[in-house]
């Protein structure tokens, strides 16, 4: 597979795999609402879910703190 | 929140509540449990012990951990230059410090005076200081320059107790500083830059950031940063998740992901998006005279960053600066400042009273902790064809720049006793 030359900053090579990633993750989601899968696991399987949620939500939301940025474009 | 119900046994009428009196003792117990057994109660206890231990490993067990106090998922300009200055084989003998203006001497200087580019991110030393201090005092000296766009005097002590100490503690340090060091109207507080950020996963920055007065949101989150260790460390976590983004796409495409290959328009954008990440060969400056000349008239900027004298930010700077100095005395680090020329232009968009109260606290200072002044803004010896545009040097004045100061080195007797102490 050739990617095109863009290799940095890293979210543009990643396209290559957020895209993919995305459209398995819509096929999945929507199989996992339409058979109630969620709310039929047992209780550990949701606070699993719960916990890689929570944790993802902290690790991973963007960080919107200002920053002093010194060059002017 | 959904409740566990599921398991109640479905027998019989429910027996009559009992009288009301009976019933003291275990009132709000149902609720109580139902919030214990709720999976997202467990989730959270499961969050807690695993931020418990994570904190544990990283204070027991460093070796264990993926990352490093150094690592940054933000390949920022103060990760690069802690990167290379732990590259190198030893503590050089001078640290080259201070913002944009020091970098444009020396990056502009050095490309002029060797006639060829350099690249901003990797070029660390001085090499025409360097060989006019060697010819001048007759031995070698090592040079590298943590000048950073856009530092202030805050950055220059965090940087100075954090990386430069201990073994890895430079002789001197010549510390180009100029007033918008001290008073920036565009910095919202001092531990918003980038430096701080970064140097505060080498060192414990939060009294500093809580002393500074952050405004509430990022007091609260510098709080969160100390209290959580999975907050704290969230820029591991992405470290690790950038990695592995890279080796799948490695696998894939099999290309060299650390070196840019962007169109310019594309790069121009994600520069908005992500200005303080760049990559090693990315900037470059070329020799005086390889383009034709522009001076940039960049006073309304200026005028933004010096609006108004803001008397309380100006203090506080002060108050960093005072202890850069004991921080210079007290580990023996000579500290040599010196002030960096700038046109007259540039001046006479300063509001009033700043460069002449500039000028006295920075004398008070040197004298109070026994550092030494160098005043380099004269406007006879850098004209405004020696410069950029208002502040920064071009390749003419940033050669000019260091010829002057190794002279000034060399003609005065204490600055002269301080570079012949710290000589092989």
């Amino acid at each position: 597979m050739i990617l095109p030359s863009i290799n940095y900053p890293l979210i543009y090579p990643s396209i290559f795999l957020l895209l993919p990633l995305l459209a398995v993750a819509h096929v999945a989601m929507g199989y996992i609402d339409k058979t109630n899968w969620v709310a039929r696991s047992p209780r550990f399987v949701k606070a699993a879910f719960c916990f890689i949620l929570m944790f993802c939500v902290i690790v991973f939301s963007p960080d919107k703190s200002p920053r002093f940025i010194y060059f002017q474009f | 929140m959904r409740v566990a119900t599921e398991e109640k046994p479905k027998i019989a009428p429910a027996p009559p509540p009992p009288p009301q009196s009976a019933k003291r003792g275990t009132a709000g117990a149902t609720p109580r449990l139902t919030l214990i057994s709720s999976y997202a109660f467990i989730a959270f206890v499961a969050l807690v012990i695993f931020d418990m231990g994570l904190r544990a490993a990283y204070k027991f067990v460093p070796q264990l951990c993926p990352t490093t106090a150094y690592d940054s998922a933000n390949r920022s300009s103060i990760w690069w230059a802690v990167k290379q200055y732990r590259e190198e084989p030893h503590a050089p003998d001078m640290v080259l410090m201070g913002s944009s203006l020091m970098m444009a001497a020396l990056h502009n200087g050095d490309a002029t005076y060797m006639d060829k580019p350099v690249y901003i991110t990797s070029h660390r030393h001085s090499k025409q200081f360097e060989d006019l201090l060697e010819k001048k005092f007759g031995s070698p000296y090592s040079t590298f320059s943590f000048a950073i766009g856009g530092q202030m005097a805050s950055d220059a002590y965090v940087l100075t107790s954090t990386v430069l100490s201990g073994e890895r503690r430079p002789k001197a340090i010549i510390y180009g500083i100029a007033p918008r060091d001290l008073m920036d109207n565009t910095l919202t507080n001092v531990s918003s830059t980038e430096t701080f950020h970064y140097l505060s996963r080498i060192g414990n920055l939060y009294p500093l950031a809580m002393e500074s007065k952050a405004p509430l949101w990022d007091a609260l989150e510098w709080t969160l940063d100390q209290s959580s260790c999975i907050y704290g460390h969230r820029s591991d976590f992405v470290l690790m998740q950038q990695r592995l983004d890279k080796s799948l796409i490695a696998a894939l495409n099999k290309d060299d992901l650390e070196t840019i290959r962007t169109p310019l328009l594309l790069r121009k954008l994600t520069v908005l998006e992500l200005p303080e990440d760049s990559d090693a060969v990315e900037g470059m400056v070329y020799p005086f005279g390889s383009s034709p000349a522009k001076y940039v008239d960049n006073r309304g900027e200026y005028s933004a960053r010096y609006s108004g004298f803001n008397k309380r930010l100006f203090a506080m700077q002060l108050g960093f600066m005072e202890k850069l100095l004991k921080q210079c005395q007290d580990s023996g680090i000579k500290l040599i400042l010196v002030n960096m020329p700038l046109t007259q232009d540039n001046v006479g968009v300063m509001p009033p009273g700043l460069y002449p109260s500039y000028l006295n606290e920075i004398n008070r200072l040197s004298d109070r902790y026994h550092a030494q002044f160098v005043d380099l803004n004269e406007p006879s010896q850098f004209p405004k064809t020696f410069f950029g545009d208002t502040v920064h040097l071009n390749g003419l004045g940033g050669k000019k720049f260091f010829e002057l100061l190794a002279e000034r080195l060399r003609t005065d007797d204490k600055l002269s006793a301080t570079i012949e102490s710290i000589g092989h």
